[in-house]
């Protein structure tokens, strides 16, 4: 099993911006992290650092103990747009990380990822002709066909409406319980990282740092209707707010959706 | 027109993406059906003014009077003597420009610095005229064929240039991040992402540098040829055959088109993707 850990990792872009500092973290095998906190906090950063796209300026990423600079194969990232490759079919983009394997096997894993997602009949479309939570659907199975142990999720339904975000969530819970990869699931939605993660992490802005951080223990399949879930939520929230409580003056409010 | 086409033959075709395809080409048939109404109708009552006497038709000769002459030109030869001449200059002059603007496109678009120390200078030039350029390559190159592919040369560089240029500039660094995460080679990223993703505006540049490669050829034959098109212009303007003129022009209207639909279809296959807002041409 694999292991992820974020240690003293401190993150300034070019312009003097200290995004992140002083992160310690470890994602433990088989998880599902959720990172919650408003916009700004540093949330994409955290992500893009994890997956190797940009290399932390303090501190040190590892996985399985060797560290992490650049895109790694074993972690796959889903960003918040779908990002598919408008030249190629469906199944084109979500083979398109797998284009080293021979073209049989690869027919097979694009097929069968495709299947997961509930687009098998899709492969053959252009990306222009799918819904936003196709292409999202299709970007998931883009990242899962290359069997990541470790998958990176930056508000991947963020721009969907309530009805498809919670069917892909509940489709998401799916596919994860298959494999069991390490999932870190950035979100604003405070409902979205109840009902998935096993454990969630509170982040607050200037520079961005982790505020908070807990267990979510309610059993799985979860219920949103409870009021276990709704408890949960509360719990949240309150560690949210305290986190807010401490800049009340501020005048943008720091937490787009509750 | 789509939903006639669409019900009109193709009412059990299931596969809603074939069937899209091909009511766009049936289209495209009646399109340009109605593209050419409007020259044949012109034609038509020009024809006619003449054959009544409502005009004399000296200076603005009949269609009639045109394909004679087409005819007279092709059947002692000559008009494929021209034509041929101007197709090599514009095709050699076009294939020139196209390499040179693509190398040099790609390079300042792959590479800041480049593009910091050059780009300045091909834009100061893109601003001269390139008739202007006439007199220096015909003391450079002489009066035959080089200067004559050189200044097509030249106005097919710039559009094709700028084209590459801001291609590359503009794709989408999202995208490219894809090929990242995937870890792509340099050259896979160059093949699998950056070509991809700058073939169409790389089409339409192209295009448009046709285009000026066929305005450049006349002003080449100008400037003294003893065949071509544009040499049946100057020659027709100095015998006074007006249909002989009209006939050279619409020559190169014939091949500008066909040229232009060849390129546009040669490159088709490979911009079916795209989602452009007339859904293809
Ligand atoms: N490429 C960049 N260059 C400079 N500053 C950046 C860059 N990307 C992000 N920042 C800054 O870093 C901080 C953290 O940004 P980040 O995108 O990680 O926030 P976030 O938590 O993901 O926010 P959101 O929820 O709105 O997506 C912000 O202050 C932002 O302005
Ligand atoms: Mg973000």
């Amino acid at each position: 099993m694999a292991s992820l850990e974020i240690k003293d990792v401190g993150k300034s872009y070019p312009n003097g911006i200290v995004a992140l500092s002083g992160i310690n973290l470890s994602v433990r095998p088989g998880e599902i992290l959720a990172i919650v906190g408003g916009s700004g906090c540093g949330k994409s950063t955290l992500l893009r650092l994890l997956s190797g796209l940009d290399v932390a300026t303090t501190g040190a990423i590892t996985l399985d103990n060797a560290p992490v600079s650049s895109p790694h194969p074993s972690v796959g990232i889903v960003f918040q747009e779908p990002r598919l490759l408008p030249w190629l079919s469906v199944a084109d983009n979500v083979g398109f990380g797998i284009a080293h394997l021979p073209r049989t096997e690869r027919e097979v894993r694009v097929q069968t990822a495709l299947k997961r997602v509930g687009l098998a009949d899709y492969g053959r479309r252009w990306p222009r002709e799918l819904s936003g939570g196709q292409g999202q659907r299709v970007a998931i199975a883009r990242a899962l066909v290359a069997q990541p142990s470790v998958l990176l999720l930056d508000e991947p339904f963020s721009a969907l409406d309530a009805f498809t975000r919670v069917e892909l969530q509940d489709h998401l819970l799916e596919l994860w319980a298959d494999t069991r990869p390490m999932m870190v699931l950035v979100t604003h939605d405070i409902e979205e990282a109840v009902a998935l993660a096993s454990r969630i992490v509170v982040m607050r802005p200037s520079p961005g740092h982790i505020e908070a951080e807990f267990d979510v223990t309610l059993p799985r399949p979860r219920d949103r209707l409870t009021s276990r879930f709704d408890e949960e939520k509360r719990r949240v929230l309150l560690a949210l707010n305290d986190s807010l409580s401490q800049r009340r003056d501020a005048t943008v409010p720091l937490l787009k959706s509750a | 027109m789509t939903t006639i086409a669409v019900s009109g033959g193709l009412g059990s075709e299931t596969l809603g993406d074939n069937a899209n395809r091909r009511s766009r080409k049936t289209g495209g048939y009646a399109h340009s059906a109605a593209g050419i109404l409007l020259p044949i109708v012109v034609a038509l009552a020009w024809e006619a003014a003449v054959r009544f006497g409502l005009a004399n038709g000296r200076l603005v000769p009949p269609p009639s009077a045109i394909f004679a002459t087409l005819r007279d030109l092709a059947v002692i030869g000559e008009l494929w003597v021209h034509i041929k001449a101007t197709v090599l200059r514009v095709a050699a002059g076009f294939a020139a420009g196209t390499l040179v603007a693509t190398v040099f496109g790609a390079i300042a678009g792959y590479s800041t610095l480049t593009r910091r120390l050059f780009d300045p200078t091909l834009q100061g030039l893109r601003a001269v005229p390139s008739i202007a350029w006439v007199p220096l390559f015909i003391l450079w190159f002489g009066i035959y064929e080089a200067s004559k592919v050189t200044l097509i040369a030249v106005g097919v560089f710039f559009p094709v240039y700028l084209g590459v240029l801001g291609a590359i500039l503009s794709v989408d660094r999202k995208i490219v991040e894809v090929g990242r995460v995937f870890r792509l080679t340099a050259v896979a990223l160059v093949l699998r992402i950056l070509l991809p993703s700058i073939l169409p505006a790389y089409v339409i540049s192209l295009r448009s540098g046709l285009g000026l490669g066929w305005m450049f050829v006349v002003a080449a034959e100008f400037m003294g040829a003893s065949e071509g098109l544009g040499y049946l212009l100057v020659d027709g303007q100095q015998l006074g055959k007006p249909q002989q003129i009209v006939a050279a022009i619409f020559t190169f209207a014939i091949l500008g088109k066909f040229s232009d639909w060849l390129l546009s279809r040669v490159t088709e296959p490979f911009l079916k993707w795209q989602d452009s807002f007339a859904g293809g041409r």
